[in-house]
């Protein structure tokens, strides 16, 4: 198949087949790790500006990454919330973006939607790298990948996701993928940080860890956003540890011996999971990184054409 | 001035003619002077063909917001009514959320002294707290007879207090106290309620309670005190079902609908549209039922179009943080009017009492009439006439109208007001 | 717009004969196979190279490497196309340093996809040199680049289309020229 769409934005407005283009095509940009040159000429004098308005450290990373190594010129523009404060408005700052020449612009922004407005105010091609609490589709799609590596496939599949679900992009961007791609979804976390209607979304909710745990093929483990956390929706990191972190104690009690653990990163260790399930074999989450270079380059890739169709093939 | 109007049919919720024969309206100085099936050799300055088309008491909207003064260039008063007769309102109430805050009865006799050179007359609320800050009150005697025709802020007033001594003291004039019931402090910065679109779209929500919970409070305000209390924009099933309760109790509270939630939900939220982005949230459609059903029962006693205008710098911003309001004038009849008439959801006469006679039991003015002897303030709407609203036409300066460029099957003809053409589509 | 079949340019015997000779011909310029590789342009490249290193073996009773090569990150069209096809993976699974490269594909026109191949092997390794086998050659070029070895020269027009066919993938060995036609 080809893939026309515009802006990557989220996977919910995604099809199976879009999601399978993508999962297929960083396969093979997955090479790159083994090469002694990495770099790919595909995106030769194409701008790709990494806009971030939150800081993020590795994703940030692992695009800039994903468009050096396929020759893309790479702006990384960091805005403050000092500067958003000074009146500096979105748009104008999006405009700005496409006079520099942008061809791809990555966003990661505090506000759900504002992808979808920075889509709508420029022409240049938009990647949603996480809104607010709505969607990180490179995030969800590396997973996919990772799974689909790990298992050979994700259709059958039973997925665990623990932790904070209310305030995760991380979660809502996996479960459409998932869902899509025939896995079946199951959710667990304290009862405050469920967030409402999930059950008329097709995913199973639990409360109880050792009960989400049983049989499952896949555990996604959220990392605890402690910058995130309003007081009260949980009474302490220490209960939260004991009735919500993975451990390998807890593993091997109720998890089936070839589950797959993946964390997104960076992990509050000791709190939702322990050091010793990072480096357990049956843990991906070194693998997730490399995967997600793989996962944005395909995203790059995908969207690196021009908007006119100039050329006869 | 003498003004023909030529084969319409009357609908008059509050009078004789609520099954409408076709007839020619005969005004002058202002007033109906005549109503027969055939005026012919009558002399008049001006004709209005209403052939096709109903012929309606002027509409009158509770609920409007206005930048003048202070936000010129969100809505000036004269840009304000303008849209409203397009829209076929011939009364306007504006919240007293100008800059500085119409607060004093000096801003309340300046807004009623320019009545004349404004499209349709223009009914102020008065601040009910100094600056709107819910504290210090004002003076409500001097603003209630300098012409406000209701006391409120707004906003949400926290103090429980505040409100019962207003209900108290509005009771001499007989004015009504406006209020914006909802519990901050469970609304927490939300931009919707929770459903499982607000899951889905990843927004702050806020539970119906909110709302529901500050309902309750104003009603049991009301019940202490007798005092008039109108619950502005009820939006959710809970709320209207307290309502209902309040009235089945003979409750004095009244209450209003905005109609962009009689005619959309929540889901629509997911294209982060701040257009769509009101106070309260859309709810879900069951919310939309409830709204419906409570309007259509009398639960609900007016449709308002919280008309709400923005400057496109102002809206065009990320969706959490977009300011809440929908520009509606314009819209809203022909929209309400496809929406639930056309649709055959509620019979024409119904929404017509919600506009007319319902909004002026709310104020206390008598009730609006198509009938001889009555004030010539009327709206003439064709029904099934396609009609679209486009950017460059409206006469509103907002830029955050959510029906701008969306066809409806209904159409404001002309809009009269005190016998003089105010608006008349060119056909 | 629709295609219809004007000849029939080779058919399955030919096909086995073109390749034979090819075969031949490589082992007769390379003096032998000694660091000798094939490599397959993807998509039908890939069974022709599978094919001629069978029939060097057969030959010199010597097996040869074959790889696999996908161009599609290597094209010079990514960023004129509205949308992207799929890249698939490249599977060269020996070293091509120093090494004498057969690139194999099935028809060469512009030499676009040719040119890509070149600068996506340079960057797996330094090859000692590179050669170039292809079952048609239909003129055309748009770059510098002429075939080593060439199964069949067929002067076309820019309207046709040469069609290489192979049982792997399509279930016959044929070569067609089929001609664009507006409806």
């Amino acid at each position: 198949m080809e893939f026309t769409r515009k802006d990557i934005l989220g996977l919910r407005d995604m099809s199976r087949e879009e999601i399978l283009a993508i999962l297929d095509t960083a396969k093979p940009c997955k090479q790159i790790f083994s090469r002694s040159v990495k770099k790919l000429p595909t995106m030769r004098g194409r701008v790709v500006v990494n806009l971030f308005y939150e800081p993020s450290t590795r994703t940030r990373a692992s695009f800039e990454m994903a468009g050096k190594w396929m020759s893309a010129d790479v702006l990384n523009f960091s805005v403050s919330t000092s500067s958003v404060t000074k009146g500096e408005s979105f748009t104008d700052t999006a405009l700005t973006m496409q006079a520099l020449g942008a061809d791809i612009i990555v966003i990661r922004h505090q506000s759900a939607g504002a992808p979808h407005l920075l889509a709508r105010t420029t022409q240049a091609r938009v990647i949603n790298a996480g809104d607010g609490i709505h969607e990180h589709p490179s995030q969800a799609l590396l997973d996919l990948f990772t799974i689909r590596e790990r298992k050979g496939t994700i259709e059958g599949l039973t997925v665990t996701i623990v932790g904070d679900i209310l305030h995760s992009r991380v979660a809502r961007s996996n479960i459409w993928g998932l869902q899509k791609l025939g896995a079946k979804v199951r959710v667990a976390g304290p009862a405050t940080l469920i967030p409402p209607g999930l059950d008329q979304l097709g995913v199973e909710v639990y409360t109880d860890l050792d009960a989400a745990l049983d049989g499952a093929d896949v555990v996604n483990v959220l990392r605890i956003q402690l910058e995130r956390q309003k007081p009260g929706l949980f009474p302490s990191l220490r209960e939260y540890q004991r009735l919500f972190g993975i451990t390998r104690e807890r593993l091997q009690r109720v998890a089936r011996p070839d589950v797959l653990i993946l964390h997104p990163g960076p992990a509050n260790l000791g709190v939702e999971i322990t050091p010793e399930v990072m480096e357990d074999p049956r843990c991906a989450v070194r693998e997730q990184v490399s995967n997600g270079v793989a996962v944005r380059m395909a995203m790059l890739y995908l969207l690196s054409g021009g908007q006119g169709d100039a050329l006869t093939h | 001035m003498r003004l023909l109007i030529k084969g319409g049919r009357i609908i008059d919720p509050a009078g004789e003619h609520a099954e409408g024969h076709r007839v020619d309206i005969l005004c002058d100085a202002g007033s109906i002077v005549r109503i027969e099936p055939e005026l012919n050799d009558v002399a008049a300055d001006a004709v209005v063909d209403a052939a096709g088309a109903w012929v309606l008491p002027g509409f009158i909207d509770l609920h409007a917001h206005v930048g003048e003064p202070g936000h010129e260039r969100r809505e000036r008063l004269d840009t304000l009514t303008q849209a409203a007769v397009r829209g076929g309102f011939t009364k306007v109430v504006v919240m007293p959320d100008t800059e500085p805050a119409r607060d004093t009865a000096d801003a309340v006799r300046a807004l009623r002294s320019r009545g004349s050179e404004l499209a349709c007359c223009v009914l102020p609320v008065g601040a009910l707290t100094r600056q709107r800050q819910g504290q210090e009150p004002t003076e409500w005697g001097e603003l209630v007879e300098a012409g406000a025709i209701a006391l409120g802020d707004g906003k949400p007033v926290a103090d429980s207090g505040l409100v019962r001594r207003a209900l108290i003291y509005l009771q001499r004039w007989g004015t009504p106290l406006f209020l914006d019931a909802m519990d901050l402090s469970l609304a927490g910065g939300a931009s919707a309620w929770e459903s499982v679109h607000a899951t889905i779209y990843g927004l702050r929500c806020m539970p119906a309670e909110a709302e529901a919970s500050a309902l309750v409070r104003e009603i049991l305000l009301a019940r202490l005190t007798g005092g008039r209390a109108h619950l502005q924009h009820v939006s959710t099933r809970q709320g209207v079902e307290w309502v209902r309760w309040a009235k089945e109790a003979d409750i004095p509270v009244t209450a209003e609908v905005s109609w962009l939630h009689l005619v959309e939900t929540d889901a629509v939220l997911g294209d982060y549209d701040t257009s769509y982005k009101v106070w309260p949230p859309l709810g879900t459609e069951a919310d939309r039922e409830a709204l419906i059903e409570g309007l259509a029962t009398g639960v609900i006693d007016a449709v308002v179009t919280d008309h709400t205008p923005f400057t496109t710098e102002e809206k065009l911003v990320e969706f959490d943080q977009a300011p809440f309001g929908a520009a509606g004038l314009e819209t809203a009849v022909p929209a309400l009017w496809t929406e639930l008439v056309e649709s055959g959801r509620m019979p024409a006469a119904t929404l017509v009492e919600r506009l007319t006679a319902g909004p002026a039991r709310v104020l206390g003015l008598p009730e609006p009439r198509v009938a001889v002897g009555e004030p010539a303030n009327l709206t003439i709407l064709q029904p099934g006439r396609p009609w679209t609203l486009e950017q460059d036409q409206q006469a509103s300066l907002a830029a955050n109208h959510p029906y701008i460029g969306r066809p409806v099957r209904a159409a404001i003809v002309a809009t009269v007001v005190d016998g003089t053409i105010r608006y008349e589509q060119e056909r | 717009m629709s295609f219809v079949e004007k000849a029939v340019l080779i058919n399955e015997p030919g096909v086995s004969r073109a390749l034979t000779r090819i075969a031949h011909q490589i082992i007769e310029a390379n003096q032998g196979v000694d660091r000798l590789c094939l490599v397959g342009i993807r998509t039908r490249g890939v069974p022709l190279a599978k094919r001629l290193g069978a029939e060097i073996e057969r030959i010199e009773q010597t097996a040869v490497p074959v790889g696999i090569l996908d161009i599609t990150l290597y094209r010079d069209d990514v960023a004129t196309r509205s949308n992207q096809p799929i890249v698939r993976e490249t599977n060269i699974p020996f070293a091509i340093d120093g090494k004498t490269v057969v690139l194999v594909d099935d028809v060469l026109y512009t030499g676009r996809t040719v040119r890509a191949a070149m600068d996506a092997l340079m960057d797996l390794g330094r090859p000692a040199r590179i050669q170039l086998a292809v079952m048609v050659d239909r003129g055309h070029r748009e770059l510098p680049i002429r075939a080593d070895f060439v199964g069949k020269n067929v002067p076309t027009s820019r309207l046709e289309e040469v069609v290489v066919r192979l049982r792997e993938i399509d279930g016959e060995d044929r070569v067609v020229l089929i001609e664009r036609q507006s409806p």
